[in-house]
């Protein structure tokens, strides 16, 4: 439980870092998602989006207008989730990739594609005792394991309103503790994108 | 949720749905039953079979001071719950073996706040997990995120019993009792055993396997009303076995599945695995047409030979290599449980509750077959079935 403490205390300040860094550049972004492996282990994920290049592209299409921004981002995150009493995995990772974006009249629409690292950290429950008067458990047995993390990230983001859309994300990734455990998962989030401001770079 | 239906939901139908139903598995062992049992019957009960439902029944008969007689067709209790001691450095599970809900059922079925006992619990999520299909073996380790079941630590589900139950009702147990006959048309139900003794109760429980009721080894008189004959030919209870294998080196992952559907599996797993062992235990689960493969074969020596064999294909020979020791449980070869556990088809609800209903209120049906709550196929539900059934029992007079 102390190396989740840590890797939490770390995570959290380099996220914060980054969006104070990166402060007066557009289309800063925060994710804040439900998180988990298949959907099925509920938790949380919480991402900054900083923007290191971008390229803007207007056209004009008959009555129709386009204005499309691809652009290279770097995104730090945290990601936490758990299965009730048995399972907690915490993962920091970062992600570099490109996101196609489409201005539209209500708000920000777009696709994400990333390559991401992470290090994940899980601890899980491998034995107890039961008191057969009540059912209560006591001397929970908890085994913490590490893994690198290596992933592959697709997002999809809707309008709500001029600075927040709707996306979901699938990441597929592949945890690998350099033993016979490696083994393969699929996150899936879904979750709310804050732009703390509308303007884009050109 | 049963270990064919995780295979299966997890393997065939989709992952995510195993987490719900593995949920609603759970919820059903939250039901107030256990706390609300309020007899107002005060005859004698006769209970047929020593099985996990058999010795909970009695169990709760005896807390409730009611009068009662539990027979058995074989020379010990536990049914398709039995263990082997000093096979490996750990008691080992020959039936019965997983914990196929939250651990907390154990508690709800002792119903006993007054022990002070504490019991320890794997969690069972096995982490290296292959699969055998056209004679390879390729990793399928994702799917152990999917796994939440448990198992005994230091005990096993025949322990469990052993421990907690029998004591209290062990001597109002008599074995070698065959049951060929239950005539229920008088005031009371009279039961006959092949050796000629005649057994006499206001109300009989029978916990037979249900494969003991459809080979007619009992005869009903009167008998089974059609419509409960049709509910008995709609479930399945097919062959069943289980091998356990002492190497002197460990070189299989923790489970190795091969077969998945709703009629049949076959699993090899790491037997030790959460024990405070540290011995390579590896055991040999199979029930449905896959397990007919082994049972069929005539003895435990052939049985044990095809084993290693097809151990030795996956793993380059190692296993004949370090094989200390093996043991068989062929269940569909014990004359009276013939098969594995029980399979429905069809509509479940509706099968289950002609198969409930009792025969002129005063023969009632429990077992492993007969969990209306749906953890049918399981341990804690047979147990769980006592429950259920007496609850309807013995509420009137």
């Amino acid at each position: 439980m102390q190396a989740f403490k840590i890797m939490l205390i770390v995570s959290l300040s380099l996220i914060g870092f980054a969006a104070t860094a990166q402060q007066g550049t557009s289309n800063r972004s925060l994710d804040i998602g439900y998180f988990g492996q298949f959907l099925m282990q509920p938790g949380i994920r919480i991402g900054k989006s900083i923007p290191l290049q971008s390229r803007q592209k207007f056209q004009e299409l008959g009555i129709r207008q386009y204005d499309q921004t691809r652009t290279l981002f770097l995104q730090p995150s945290l990601g936490y989730f758990q299965q009730f009493r048995t399972h907690r995995t915490l993962i920091f990772s970062a992600d570099v990739g490109y996101t196609f974006q489409k201005k539209k009249p209500k708000g920000h629409a777009f696709h994400s594609l990333a390559l991401g690292l992470g290090y994940q950290l899980s601890a899980d429950l491998v034995s107890y005792s039961i008191s057969l008067s009540d059912g209560s458990i006591t001397d929970k047995n908890w085994v913490n394991r590490q893994a690198l993390l290596p992933m592959f990230s697709y997002t999809h983001g809707f309008p709500v309103q001029q600075q927040l859309s709707a996306y979901y994300r699938l990441v597929l990734g592949q945890a690998f503790e350099f033993s016979d455990r490696n083994t393969a998962s699929l996150f899936a989030e879904l979750g709310l994108r804050y732009y703390f401001t509308t303007k884009t770079r050109s | 949720m049963t270990r064919t239906e995780f295979l299966k939901q997890s393997l065939a139908l989709g992952l995510g749905s195993s987490f719900l139903a593995s949920l609603l598995s759970s919820c059903s062992t939250g039901e107030l039953f256990f706390e609300n049992l309020q007899p107002q019957f005060n005859g004698k009960v006769l209970i047929i079979g020593a099985g996990a439902a058999g010795i909970t029944a009695a169990y709760i008969l005896q807390k409730h001071n009611i009068d009662f007689q539990i027979i058995e067709a074989s020379g010990s209790f536990g049914g398709r719950v039995k263990k082997i001691e000093g096979f490996a450095d750990f008691p080992i599970d020959l039936g019965g073996e997983w914990i196929h809900t939250d651990p907390s059922i154990l508690s709800q079925l002792l119903n006993n706040q007054s022990t002070d006992v504490d019991i320890d619990i794997v969690n069972y999520r096995p982490k290296t997990i292959s699969i055998w299909r056209n004679d390879r073996l390729r990793k399928i380790n994702f799917t152990s995120h999917f796994y939440r079941e448990y198992k005994f630590k230091n005990t096993t589900w025949f322990g469990f019993f052993e421990q907690f139950m029998v004591p209290t009702i062990a001597d109002k147990m008599e074995f070698n009792k065959v049951v060929n006959g239950i005539d229920y048309r008088g005031d009371k139900v009279s039961v006959r055993t092949n050796q000629g003794e005649v057994y006499e109760a206001d109300r009989v429980l029978v916990t037979v396997p249900i494969k003991i009721l459809q080979n007619e080894m009992i005869e009903f008189n009167p008998a089974w009303p059609q419509e409960k004959v049709a509910a008995l030919e709609e479930v399945d209870m097919p062959a069943g076995l289980k091998v356990f294998m002492h190497f002197s080196e460990r070189f299989y992952p923790d489970i190795i599945i091969e077969g998945v559907s709703t009629s049949t599996e076959k699993t090899y797993y790491d037997a030790a695995f959460g024990k405070d062992s540290s011995e390579a235990v590896l055991g040999l689960f199979s029930a449905g047409p896959l397990a007919k493969r082994y049972t069929d074969l005539g003895s435990d020596e052939k049985i044990i030979e095809v084993v290693l064999e097809e151990l030795d294909t996956m793993f380059e020979g190692k296993a004949s290599k370090f094989l200390i020791k093996a043991v068989v449980q062929n269940w569909s070869a014990e004359p009276y449980i013939q098969g594995s556990y029980s399979h429905y088809g069809g509509n479940f609800t509706s099968t289950m509750e002609t198969l409930m209903e009792p025969l002129e209120r005063k023969v009632y049906f429990a077992g492993e077959a007969f969990n209306p709550g749906g953890d049918t196929s399981t341990v804690h539900g047979a147990a769980e079935s006592a429950y259920w059934v007496l609850k309807d029992m013995l509420q009137l007079a």
